[in-house]
């Protein structure tokens, strides 16, 4: 992931940012309204992780869990994930592309206000989309919008946008629906920023508490609690202590240990969002020996994915193969499951010229199972006689010394589009391994042209690339677990591990 | 001498009590290691599973045996902290002599110096540098050292004042005896009851504060076993598997217990003699 993702990934994982959906979901447990009209004020309570320096900018560079988590319920996207993670419509209603896919022309959803009642009209997107663009406010979205030309970007009439393009890009939907790239009214942004969600600040104290209200004039589905209260507390832990002490609804970050010392208990349930977040081990090609692909490849031969799966995350993953997920959309790639095959390994560290190989894999372990990760990997790469040491260094430090570092645990949440644009190719920021695959590159600009029909076969040869000859150790994709108090009815799951995004059904019963 | 303050301290039942912590604590330590059945290391089992034949501690939160990791996880915190203790003693009597030798502005100085160091709280002192310098045991170690030398020095700083008045001492320093022979040969001797004391002090307090430094991730490092380490990683677990956290907690507990059963009788006799040997 990129520096500046990588936090955000934090984020998700810990607390899951909310991207204020109203999906009604066919088939989810929705409670009957009428019945829930009692709750009609009801306060929503989550536990969140602690971050003193949020801000209410959507903008901002490096943002924290808790500050995605609430920036979601206050702003909307032109676009947005479903919790399937499928692309549907928010504050636009079309794209149009040109003929070779440089201008883009955007319908927006006519009827929509801002939550301080005014109308949400084309202007604003293209103060939002100009403020974004501008290297100069460092916005955390910026990576995924940098084919924007920032002199290309005009308001044709209220409730439509053009967009010119530096290059040809075909999956301009599917960048809108990142949580980073809101819409906000013209003008407000960064110091007191206005969206469009269904719920407006009432409250904000940074590093505390944040209480956001439901704002009835929303376009979309009102949701059914009155107050959303969220309250940061310094651990996971803690969060957990919270919850049994009835202070507060959600804890939004609970690793499996937490999870399952409270899964019995008299009226908790747990929200077990499976997806395709990755936690992996990230191999600096910069480095000797893992610009060795040989020496990557018996790396990735010594994991025991049923242990990682098992010890590290307590059972809450599912083994993964070494490449990317988050295409929910296509079918699998027609890649065998690797398995741990110590003579293999052997081998190919002995053709390497590494037959005891020895190095650290440096971790933050700021997400649950990262550590974990790290010491399961070295227990296994002993196996082999390859010695790995666990250095855990505090978060400032594995952050200012990205990139440099030449084993790492990185994580990855969000879909395998952005990922690509994001942290894959070579010279982003995101890309730590420095990998660098042309053809891989290539088949990028492909999926960047290609028609929505074609993608899937374009990503699947991608994670072919991925699984061969890429520079990330990826045992298994992991759930994002959420416990919570029976008496709230109607979370789901979110494929994204973001189900507080998906708020509209859900109630708070006495 | 001061043999006979250990003989008479080592009479009364709270240092034999103290000696029998001790030595349980040490019997563990050493022999720990060849009793264990597991590699320290070595993943065998579920995640924080319930004691069974094969672990009867139970497994910690990746699956290692307890039983093992507590056999094999005192040896780094003892030499530790007895290195800390070690450097927190040696340079806190080299300060506090040499001040209390010197007198004047010697004294003023060493001792301003020391209070600026004691405003520090020892964990956030040695979690700086840490944080600066990277993790290492032996960096660790002698930071906490480092952090025991106001303490010390300002202890026999008060005791060898007496003694440096002392006719004796008076004697060699007008025969023109160098400095460092008359600290070591007359004033040290006079100073043995309170630096012994201060030796078992510092010990139990270097065992609370580098287990209190494993544990929130600064001492030794993953995956080694370590018994504060033991308690930071298997914290979260504690309602569905207490004995990971309790085990290494009732060993810290017996090991700081039995030092300061110990130092304390040793202080109340000497106190009791008023330091006469």
């Amino acid at each position: 992931m990129t520096r500046t993702h990588h936090r955000p990934g934090h984020l998700t994982r810990a607390l899951t940012a909310t991207a204020l959906a109203a999906t009604t979901l066919a088939g989810c447990s929705a409670p009957d309204r009428t019945t829930a009209a009692g709750s009609e004020d009801a306060t929503l309570r989550i536990a969140a992780a602690t971050d003193p320096g949020e801000t209410l900018n959507p903008y901002a560079s490096n943002q924290s869990p808790t500050q995605q988590l609430r920036s979601a319920l206050l702003y909307e996207g032109l676009t947005r994930l479903d919790p399937t993670g499928k692309v549907e419509w928010a504050l636009a209603t079309e794209m149009t592309p040109n003929a070779d896919l440089t201008r883009w022309t955007i319908k927006l959803r006519p009827d929509v206000k801002f939550t301080d009642g005014t109308a949400f009209t084309s202007a604003d997107v293209v103060a939002s989309v100009k403020y974004l663009r501008d290297p100069q406010h460092a916005a955390q979205g910026l990576a995924f919008i940098e084919k924007i030309d920032p002199n290309a970007v005009e308001a044709v009439d209220p409730l439509t946008v053009r967009i010119g393009l530096s290059a040809p890009f075909g999956p301009f939907k599917d960048i809108w629906a990142n949580v980073l790239l809101p819409m906000t009214k013209a003008g407000t942004a960064p110091e007191k920023p206005v969206g469009t969600g269904p719920f407006a600040v009432k409250a904000f104290t940074p590093g505390r508490q944040s209480t956001v209200t439901r704002f009835d004039a929303y376009w979309g589905t009102r949701p059914m609690v009155g107050t959303v209260e969220i309250t940061e507390f310094q651990n996971q832990q803690a969060q957990a202590n919270a919850l049994l002490s009835d202070q507060v609804d959600i804890a939004s970050g609970a690793n499996p240990t937490i999870a399952r010392s409270l899964a019995g208990k008299d009226g908790i349930q747990l929200l077990d969002s499976k997806g395709d977040f990755t936690l992996r081990i990230g191999l600096n090609t910069d480095v000797a020996p893992f610009d060795d692909v040989r020496v990557r490849q018996a790396l990735r031969l010594l994991v025991d994915r049923d242990q990682v799966v098992a010890n590290a995350f307590g059972g809450y993953a599912r083994v993964a193969n070494d490449h990317e997920g988050g295409t929910p959309q296509c079918p699998a790639p027609g890649v065998p499951q690797r398995k741990q095959d110590i003579e293999q390994a052997k081998k190919l560290l002995a053709e390497a010229g590494q037959p005891n190989l020895s190095f650290a894999i440096t971790t933050d372990g700021l997400l649950p199972g990262m550590r974990e990760l790290a010491q399961v990997f070295a227990e296994n790469a002993a196996k082999a006689g390859v010695k790995v040491e666990v250095n855990v260094v505090p978060v400032p430090e594995l952050l200012s010394k990205w990139g440099k570092w030449p084993a790492f645990i990185d994580f990855n949440p969000i879909p395998y589009l952005p990922t690509v644009i994001g942290s894959m190719l070579p010279d982003r920021v995101g890309n730590a391994t420095h990998w660098d695959n042309p053809e891989f590159v290539r088949l990028a600009d492909e999926l960047f042209l290609a028609p929505a029909a074609g993608q899937c076969s374009i990503m699947n040869r991608m994670h072919e690339i991925e699984y061969r000859d890429g520079a990330t150790v990826v045992p298994a994709f992991v759930n994002v677990l959420m416990p919570y108090r029976s008496r709230v009815r109607g979370l789901v799951t979110d494929v994204n591990g973001r189900p507080l995004s998906f708020l509209s059904n859900v109630s708070v019963g006495s | 001498m001061s043999t006979s303050v250990l003989g008479r301290a080592a009479r009364t039942g709270r240092a034999r009590l103290g000696v029998g912590l001790l030595g349980v604590v040490a019997l563990v330590v050493v022999l720990g290691p060849v009793f264990a059945p597991h590699p320290y290391d070595a993943i065998v089992g579920p995640p924080l599973a319930d004691p069974s034949g094969a672990f009867p501690l139970g497994t910690d939160i990746l699956g290692r045996d307890v039983l093992s990791r507590l056999l094999d996880g005192g040896v780094n915190l003892t030499w530790m902290a007895v290195l800390a203790a070690g450097i927190g003693v040696v340079l806190g009597s080299l300060v506090g002599l040499t001040a209390a030798y010197r007198g004047g502005a010697v004294d003023a100085v060493l001792m301003r110096a020391m209070d600026v160091l004691l405003s520090f709280p020892e964990i956030i002192f040695v979690l700086l540098f840490v944080s600066m310098l990277g993790r290492s045991t032996v960096l660790t170690s002698a930071l906490v050292g480092v952090a025991f030398v106001p303490g010390v020095s300002r202890v026999l700083r008060g005791a060898a004042i007496p003694v440096v008045g002392s006719d004796y001492v008076l004697w060699a320093r007008v025969n023109g005896l160098p400095a460092g022979r008359i600290l070591l040969r007359e004033v040290l001797p006079g100073v043995t009851s309170p630096l012994m004391v201060e030796a078992g002090t510092r010990l139990v307090w270097a065992v609370s504060a580098i287990a209190s430094l494993s544990y929130l991730g600064f001492g030794i490092a993953p995956p080694a076993a370590d018994w504060g380490l033991m308690v930071g990683e298997n914290q979260d677990g504690l309602s569905v598997a207490p004995l990971p956290v309790l085990a290494p907690i009732a060993l810290i507990l017996m090991m700081a217990l039995g030092g300061n059963l110990v130092a304390e009788s040793v202080a109340r006799t000497v106190g009791r003699t008023e330091g006469r040997v």
